[in-house]
């Protein structure tokens, strides 16, 4: 019974460890890890193991490739989704790989050194695919994890687009772009703002830059600027008021009366020995001139 | 009494003076003129270096001087010191012997516990302002940016235009109405009034409850108005109400007595918690507990002790701490605790600064002090011309209403003709305005426009490089500085903190690009680093606040690094605007009038004595006084304080010597009015049992107590006597007469007197010192000089 129940909770541990220590490698992973460093070999991973390692290398190395060749003009998320996946699908697979010890693969990769390759390969490709906020362009399934299908209210603001986009490479050479495309761009800006909207600052990458460069080319390159409208009665009400705050400070200037205070007389000693004594002038000299600047102290 | 004790002797008036009293206690000045006038006849040298002297055509009242309001050399009689000294008479004796420790014990648990309510409460006032402003600053901002874009494609823009205007003018309009009608005392930002309290003055209702919701009000009005001003100020001042409020336990102007904490009532305790309250206002107001014990000890009280600072500190954590609380789960993260201080600066992420910057961060502050010195001279003139010229409380209104309304329009022609376009982007822009600019791009003048002044500087602290182009940003800084001059002192609740800030970082941000454009290879050139170094110089400059100042400044910026360019900053700047000019709230407080104590005594005036300093001849009572002496002495004399003496000797006089008789104790005005208000005369006392003349008659009176003529007495009790003895103080605070200037002022500083007795070598009574008394010699700084000024004293 005893060894039984050993290895059952042993087991537990094992699998405790499978699931948590590449998130928190505890003390008590290390440990375990130690035993497992005693028992295997875990510097040299299996051949198994290595193929399953080098088939994420290759994913990642498309996905490398594909995120520089979709960089100008940016369609990341659209253009490398299944790179993506891929990618994390290869990851998730060196884990279920098992050795020939029954061990998980990851384990030959993952918390044995500082550099962490793996992780940080994945943790790159992690990075710039929310850079670019792309899962909010693809649907999710059931678990939440993304899917390679685009968002319906992204696939049709993309089919905005090409309309919008098609139009404006047709007018490039005429001088009617605004008028005969605005329609479709506004139709755009307008499905772009509900997409803002509804996103905020997270809204994917893609969509962004495509109306960014949708209106930097109508705005520079068409030159469909606001036309200036008179602003006569801007100015109007603007020298008006100009002129209000002049006016009433003349006015204040002018209409007011002085406003004056009494002055509080001092009742000082000179005066009372003055006065009991009725000849001698005893004042202070300072109340002599009270109110006065009296002694200047340093030049 | 002597005849002699008639004439009038202090300049303490009635602390509840207002316009209606005004004709009063002119009458009475040229009354007791009069007086004066057949006593001693010359007084041809009596006057001040004032320019517009003006003399009445009246023959009656001919030698009566007028001087033209608005000078810095002048004080003012309607402000009284408060009785900070505990009056130690027969009555608290006998209380302190009832009591026992129990009852200490009690009342020092409950200061702690006033300090929780007063925290607690003052940042739910701050909450609440924070939270209106944001909800009705975005409606303004949204349905004006609406109708911007809206109105550039029909080419309307007068509506947009007309409708900011109205949304500057209504808020205004209501803020000063209320400021300028109902409550005076609350304009401003309350920073010198605050400071005035705790400095021992009794500013008139400067800690009533209706002073803080018009403050309230005021400041969340007159910030929605768009107008250059921010929330921390009033904050401060709200603070010190609220802590008056709750430590009494009662309102006198909603007439609530709560019947708690009545020991409190007095304005000893009071005082402490006021300066707890101010700094609890400034730990909401910045998010700075340290930086607001600081700015009590530095700005405020005059009387400090080791245990009151643990205390305060205690209730300024409370305060962020609760403000915390509720901002972060208003903003949708509760529990977070992100959102400590009204004034969020948002956390600077590139803080590294280099040997090479400090001479940067010197030439900083000397900027920020010239252009302080230059913004206090502006405002001084401006603040002199409104009191001369817009005292109407109708202009004054209609003068806020027209700041508003340019403030608008130069908003709105800044937009107009400067065409600053960047493209939309992650920065935080809420409300970006398109105006002429391409599409995908806002224009960066409309972004530091519509917003709030104080999200405005988190932008210019935060903003990328390259948000804004150098003569956008030059235009702005020159159009705000003459703006926030303009707006301080309106009649409108409103602080100076921010819109200093604002012109500093927008001065600090074009230095910042300069830096950028020399330094272009370093690692340290961020311009958000140098906007917060010039907000620091601007308001330094201007407000000339040191330690407290750069504390609030690092923990509003969450940032311990910065210290050392911070300090230095704040430093070169007060240092440069000092060699100008004084800080903008002292200046406002000399213009007020208020006998203010500086820390030191006027140097070099130890040849000036007790004699020359005080009042004489002295109002004297005798220990028993008839009923209508003191009635008639109370309604003709205007003072506070009285000595009570036994009668003087006959034959002082043949020896030319001037005393009022043997001094026995000192009793106050207001001791009297309850005394004769309760009836407590020695032919009745059958009526009332001597012990139950209990402190709590003046108690319950505290603090405002009526006039002598609110007290009806019948002829008949005018000939009963009144003992004196239990009621007044009979030992004082005493001075002999030959007792130096400064050793008279640390006295009254150090001990926050009220009356100083001046006794001769036989304790014999020869005159009375006030506060007013030291406070009219001041020493003038300017352009490196120094002199000793003498103030002339005013009737109001």
């Amino acid at each position: 019974m005893r060894p039984q129940k050993y290895s059952v909770s042993s087991c537990f541990i094992f699998l405790v460890i499978i699931d948590f220590h590449k998130f928190l490698p505890t003390a008590e992973a290390s440990i375990e890890q130690e035993i497992h460093l005693d028992s295997f070999d875990i510097t040299t991973p299996s051949p198994i193991c290595q193929d399953a390692a080098s088939l994420f290398g290759s994913a990642v190395s498309d996905f490398s490739s594909c995120s520089v060749r979709n960089a100008r003009p940016i369609n990341l998320c659209q253009g490398c989704v299944l790179e993506f996946l891929t990618v994390l699908k290869t990851y998730e697979d060196i884990s279920d790989t098992y050795s020939a010890d029954n061990i998980s693969c990851i384990l030959y990769f993952t918390n044995l050194d500082q550099l962490e390759v793996l992780k940080l390969n994945l943790e790159f490709v992690k990075y710039l695919w929310n850079r670019g906020h792309c899962d909010n362009c693809f649907a999710r399934d059931g678990n939440g994890t993304i899917t390679g299908a685009i968002l319906s209210d992204i696939s049709r603001y993309n089919q905005c687009y090409q309309l919008t986009s098609g139009c404006l490479s047709r007018h490039s050479q005429s001088n009617t772009t605004c008028t005969e495309c605005r329609m479709g761009y506004n139709e755009l800006n307008v499905l772009y703002s509900h997409l803002e909207e509804k996103y905020g600052q997270k809204l994917c990458f893609d969509v962004v830059d495509t109306m960014n460069r949708t209106r930097e080319n109508w705005s520079y390159n068409f030159n469909c600027y606001p036309i200036r409208k008179s602003e006569f009665w801007v100015y109007f009400l603007m020298i008006c008021m100009g002129i209000i705050p002049i006016s009433f400070y003349l006015l204040a200037l002018l209409l007011s009366n002085v406003q004056e205070a009494t002055v509080v007389q001092l009742r000082r000693m000179g005066d009372t020995i003055d006065r009991s004594n009725g000849a001698h002038h005893i004042v202070s000299p300072l109340n002599q001139q009270s109110g006065e600047p009296s002694v200047e102290l340093i030049e | 009494m002597s005849k002699l004790n008639l004439v009038n002797h202090s300049e303490e008036y009635d602390t509840e003076y207002d316009d209606d009293e005004g004709a009063d206690i002119e009458s009475q000045a040229s009354y007791s003129t009069k007086i004066f006038n057949r006593l001693t006849g010359s007084y041809e040298s009596v006057m001040g270096p004032f320019n517009k002297v003006l003399r009445q055509n009246d023959p009656d009242r001919i030698n009566v001087k007028k001087v033209q309001a608005g000078n810095m050399h002048l004080l003012s009689a309607k402000y009284e010191s408060l009785d900070y000294d505990v009056c130690e008479n027969t009555l608290l004796i006998d209380e302190e012997r009832t009591k026992g420790f129990r009852f200490i014990q009690r009342k020092d648990l409950y200061r702690w516990v006033i300090m929780i309510f007063i925290g607690v409460i003052t940042a739910l006032i701050a909450c609440a302002i924070d939270i209106t402003i944001e909800e009705i600053s975005s409606i303004k901002y949204s349905t004006l940016k609406t109708e911007v874009d809206e109105c550039i494609l029909q080419g309307c823009l007068i509506v947009p235009f007309f409708l900011w205007i109205a949304w500057n003018v209504v808020p205004v309009l209501i803020g000063s109405f209320l400021v300028a009608y109902i409550e005076p005392v609350a304009a401003g930002s309350g920073i010198p009034q605050v400071k005035c309290y705790l400095n021992g003055v009794k500013v008139p209702r400067i800690v009533r409850i209706k002073t803080l919701i018009v403050k309230v009000l005021g400041v969340t009005t007159s910030v929605i108005g768009g107008l250059a001003v921010g929330k921390e100020g009033p904050m401060i001042h709200s603070g010190a109400v609220v802590a008056a409020g709750i430590s009494q336990g009662k309102t006198t102007s909603l007439r609530k007595d709560f019947n708690t904490f009545k020991y409190f009532r007095e304005d000893h305790e009071k005082r402490d918690f006021v300066s707890g309250g101010a700094a609890a206002g400034v730990a909401a107001a910045f998010g700075a507990p340290v930086g607001g014990v600081l700015f009590s000890l530095e700005e405020g009280a005059s009387f400090w002790n080791q245990s009151l600072t643990w205390r305060i500190f205690f209730g300024s954590m409370i305060s962020t701490f609760t403000l915390n609380v509720i901002l972060s789960a208003y903003h949708g993260r509760p529990g977070e605790l992100t959102y400590a201080g009204l004034l969020n600066f948002g956390k600077f992420d590139n803080t590294s600064y280099d040997f090479i910057e400090i001479p940067v961060f010197l030439l900083m502050g000397m900027i920020g002090g010239l252009l302080g010195a230059l913004f206090n001279h502006i405002n001084l003139k401006l603040t002199i011309f409104r009191m001369r010229h817009i005292y109407r409380k109708w202009a004054k209104v209609l003068e806020a209403i027209i700041v508003a309304a340019c403030t608008a329009t130069v908003g709105f022609s800044m937009i107009l003709f400067i065409n600053d376009c960047k493209p939309l982007g992650e920065d935080p822009t809420r409300y970006p305005i398109q105006m002429y600019c391409g599409d995908g791009q806002y224009s960066a003048i409309g972004a530091i426009w519509f917003q709030t002044p104080e999200a405005s500087v988190r932008s210019l602290f935060h903003d990328p490089p390259g948000s804004h182009r150098l003569t956008s940003i030059l235009i702005f800084f020159c159009l705000y500085f003459c703006l926030s001059i303009w707006t301080y002192g309106l009649s409108v609740s409103s602080g100076l903190f921010i819109p200093a800030l604002l012109t500093g970082a927008a001065w600090g941000r074009v230095v910042g690009m300069g830096m950028e454009h020399f330094f272009s290879e370093a690692s340290w050139v961020d311009p958000g680093k140098y906007a917060l170094i010039g907000a620091a110089a601007q308001l330094g400059g201007i407000v000339r606040m040191t330690l407290s100042l750069t504390v609030i400044l690092i923990e509003a910026t969450g940032n311990l690094t910065l210290g050392l360019p911070l300090m230095i900053t704040l430093m070169v700047a007060k240092w440069v605007g000092d060699y100008f000019n004084e800080g903008i709230y002292d200046t406002h407080i000399q213009l007020m009038g208020v006998p203010l104590l500086p820390w030191e005594p006027p140097p070099l005036s130890h040849n000036i004595y007790a004699t020359e300093v005080m009042s004489c001849p002295v109002v004297t009572f005798h220990m028993k006084e008839t009923v209508g002496t003191i009635i008639d002495v109370l309604t003709s004399e205007s003072y506070n304080g009285f000595p009570v003496v036994d009668p003087p000797n006959p034959s002082d006089y043949e020896d030319g010597q001037v005393n009022f008789g043997t001094f026995r104790g000192l009793i106050l005005r207001s001791q009297l009015i309850v005394l004769l208000q309760h009836k407590l005369f020695i032919e009745t006392s059958e009526s009332w049992d001597h012990k139950g003349v209990a402190l709590k008659y003046f108690r319950d009176a505290y603090p405002r107590y009526p006039t002598i003529q609110q007290v009806h007495i019948s002829d008949e009790e005018r000939h009963f006597t009144v003992d004196l003895q239990p009621i007044m103080n009979p030992a004082p605070y005493t001075a002999l007469n030959n007792a130096s200037m400064p050793r008279i002022f640390r006295l009254f500083r150090g001990l926050g007197l009220r009356h100083l007795v001046i006794v001769n070598d036989n304790n014999k009574v020869v005159g009375i010192v006030t506060r007013k008394d030291l406070a009219r010699y001041r020493l003038e700084k300017h352009m490196g000089k120094m002199r000793l000024e003498e103030l002339t004293i005013l009737d109001r």
